[in-house]
């Protein structure tokens, strides 16, 4: 019946399955908090940064796919955007968009498009601010980098799915003297992001980042219960580590099925 | 004191002429540093070592051009030591610039006899990452039917009796990418899975070697010299870790520059640390 | 209907890869495989939808004349001169061969190096002692490096032990976590997705 090395893979989706439902139930009943994240705190005064100083805002969620497992990172990068496109509306300050594959693309003009009907400022949604680069990794990293130094914006965001350009990315960020604030899932760029920026959102810091600015009690309950599940899996860990110790491997042998 | 702390205000571009410098010159002027063989490399070169002339394997080179100059002295030395076994190799590429890198790196060995659609054969790329390594894993004439010189897969004597994987000996991987996608394809046809990877990716891969789901690790340029001193074939690797070793030094005297510039303005009891460069 | 349909879809096609991938269902295993060879279909579609798109959004900035309009001239000119070479004389032709190797690779190679220099300001910029954390930071950094170049080990032997020990204890078991989180971040991200909860990937926010 099941595959086997998979077992423990199976019951560790299913827990997550279950908790984060169960995560869902509590929030509909009883308002959650979610800690404050550094990095989605400084968004607002680092739109109010680039408004008093005149210059425009760079945005790029990077330039992976909203498909596979560039997905969540990318999809996270273009919720973050509805958000900032709002307040870009709001305060008539000018939104440059880099996106690295036609999906994105589709995606980021639609997200942006409706974030300005929503501040009631459609006319001044402008698709020439949306720049579609090519899918090839540095070819997208050269226009970013190029734009950024043109554009010389106030605020750079690099928010989403990220790979070895992070840094160059970041320091031509730091070159225009902007503001940097970046988040990705792909931990090999984040001691990079955490060199060159000036806020990083860590991994599932950046994915709640939509649960956190909507304030939308299902986001906020689904990731209170990705947190039972990391409850579940520090107690299972120490468990195991225990009972290792003492040459019991219990625990080892399960999660090996 | 002022000197100091214009320590921590040298404009990017004199860190940049200094690297420049600091690269270029052992390249045209070797210092031949010793370089001692990294227990990931021992064990890779052990795996590799049992293969015999006439096993195949799969070899997907899933790494882009641009990440060539940290995998691909690797990927030489492995296809040095392989070939010269009499290994015989079907070529799969997991990016679209993956077939033109194939194309360059059998070309020394085609022209030294080696037969195409005997000894070895080049695939081509197959679009959808992750998906794209199941499909060809599970069927690989179905997921190829003609390869990139344009021939049916059918016809090449080298995929005789291959259809998928588990008809293979083992499955090596180069990638600038993460190498969970391989662990979690190939793991299930239970065959020896070798990988050689960036740098910065490797301890993602820790894990699975030490679970055995992977049989060894190349990392990055150090990964491909250590090969080829294993080989006793030093080239591009070995010619680069002196550039490695002086360009490490002149990073970590910068980090003291900036850092004695800091301690200095700390002292002088200035206002902020933001003594960037520029 | 417009709403449902590829929540739907998303739904189904997910729970079916889910299912085949951990259970041994015979009867779904062919519709699994169907799947995702349609996925290595549209995949390669994608391929030819982003070179479509390039022609188009950058066609239309040529015709506006956009400051930005002469990147879009090369961009569009080097594209074609390399599809019309790659199809019509060949890839394994010498023109289709002088692109790649001549222009393409020299040009991918140049910006993935600019990491190195990027990476030496940075340091420069970000590694002072600030305080316990910036110190650690610091300390890893310089003893890394250190480690893994040749130099270090002819200045002591012990630093590539302290390096090897920095990956494999330190550095694993911080990036573990990131790790773990990460993915059940990502199976939380899936459920919102497969359950029609988080519908950004169809354009529109959440329910």
């Amino acid at each position: 019946m099941f595959v086997a090395g998979r077992v423990a893979g199976l019951v560790t989706v299913l827990a997550a399955f279950a908790f984060v439902l169960l995560g869902l139930s509590f929030a509909r009943k009883r308002p959650m908090r979610m800690r404050p994240i550094p990095g989605l705190l400084a968004v607002e005064e680092a739109v109010g940064r680039a408004t008093e100083m005149g210059k425009p805002i760079f945005y790029s969620p990077g330039y992976a796919d909203v498909a596979g497992t560039t997905a969540p990172p990318t999809l996270a990068g273009l919720n973050l955007l509805a958000h900032v496109g709002r307040l870009a509306a709001r305060y008539n300050t000018r939104l440059v968009v880099t996106v690295g594959h036609a999906n994105t693309y589709a995606l980021a003009t639609e997200i942006l498009r409706n974030s300005y009907i929503v501040e009631g400022k459609v006319d001044q949604f402008d698709i020439g601010n949306i720049y579609f680069t090519s899918d090839v990794q540095f070819a997208y990293t050269a226009a970013t980098v190029g734009l950024i130094q043109r554009e010389k914006p106030a605020t750079v965001f690099l928010t989403g799915y990220f790979a070895a350009e992070a840094i160059v990315l970041a320091e031509a960020a730091a070159a225009t003297q902007s503001l940097s604030i970046s988040g990705t899932t792909n931990y090999f760029q984040i001691p990079f992001f955490m060199a060159a920026c000036d806020y990083t959102m860590i991994g599932e810091e950046f994915l709640a980042a939509g649960a956190f600015i909507s304030n939308n009690p299902d986001l906020i309950g689904s990731v209170a219960g990705q947190d039972y599940v990391k409850i579940l899996g520090i107690l299972a860990l120490l468990l195991g580590a225990v009972m290792k110790s003492f040459g019991n491997n219990v625990i080892f042998d399960l999660l090996k099925r | 004191m002022k000197t100091l702390q214009k320590l921590g205000q040298i404009d990017s571009r004199v860190i940049y002429a200094l690297l420049i410098l600091a690269l270029l010159i052992p390249l045209m002027r070797p210092l031949g540093l010793p370089i001692s063989i990294g227990k990931h490399t021992q064990r890779t070169f052990g795996v590799l070592d049992t293969l015999q002339a006439g096993d195949k394997v799969i070899m997907d080179i899933g790494y882009s051009v641009s990440g060539a100059a940290d995998v691909q002295p690797q990927t030489i030395a492995v296809l040095k030591h392989l070939f010269g076994k009499g290994v015989r190799i079907i070529f799969v590429g997991n990016q679209t610039e993956g077939p033109m890198v194939i194309e360059s790196l059998v070309k020394p060995y085609e022209a030294a006899g080696k037969k195409y659609g005997v000894d070895f054969c080049n695939l081509g790329y197959l679009a959808g990452g992750e998906n794209a390594i199941a499909s060809y894993c599970r069927d690989l004439k179905k997921s190829y039917p003609v390869d990139f010189r344009k021939n049916q897969t059918s016809s090449l004597p080298i995929l005789d009796g291959v259809n998928g994987a588990k008809d293979v000996k083992m499955f090596v991987f180069f990638t600038t990418q993460n190498s969970d996608m391989y662990v979690r394809q190939i793991t299930q046809y239970k065959i020896p899975i070798v990988g050689g990877l960036i740098n910065t990716i490797s301890p993602q891969a820790e894990p699975y070697v030490n679970a055995g789901q992977l049989a060894g690790i190349l990392v990055g340029l150090r990964g491909g010299a250590e090969y080829e001193m294993l080989m006793k074939a030093p080239g591009v690797g070995v010619a680069s870790m002196d550039a490695q070793s002086m360009g490490h030094l002149l990073i970590i005297a910068f980090i003291i520059f900036a850092n004695i510039s800091y301690l200095a303005t700390r002292r002088a009891g200035a206002k902020g640390d933001k003594g960037g460069a520029k | 209907m417009k709403r449902i349909l590829p929540v739907a879809i998303s739904a189904v096609v997910g729970l079916i890869l889910l299912v085949d991938y951990f259970l041994k269902v015979p009867a779904l295993k062919q519709t699994a495989t169907e799947i995702q060879d349609w996925g290595l279909i549209v995949a390669a579609f994608a391929l030819a939808l982003a070179a479509v798109n390039l022609l188009l959004i950058h066609g239309k900035r040529i015709a506006k004349k956009d400051r930005q309009s002469i990147h879009s001239f090369i961009l569009i000119a080097a594209l074609l001169v390399t599809t019309f070479s790659g199809i019509f004389i060949g890839t394994r032709s010498g023109v289709f061969d002088f692109i790649f190797r001549s222009v393409f690779t020299p040009l991918a190679a140049v910006f993935y190096a600019m990491t190195a220099f990027h990476l030496a300001s940075a340091s420069y910029r970000a590694f002072r002692a600030k305080n316990l954390q910036a110190v650690a930071l610091l300390l890893a950094g310089v003893l890394l490096m250190l480690g893994r170049a040749p130099i270090g080990e002819v200045i002591w032997k012990g630093f590539p032990k302290i390096a090897d020990w920095i990956t494999n204890v330190v550095n694993l078991a911080g990036s573990r976590g990131i790790l773990i989180s990460t993915a059940v971040g990502t199976v939380g991200a899936g459920l919102r997705i497969l359950a029609g909860i988080d519908r950004s990937h169809l354009g529109s926010g959440t329910e």
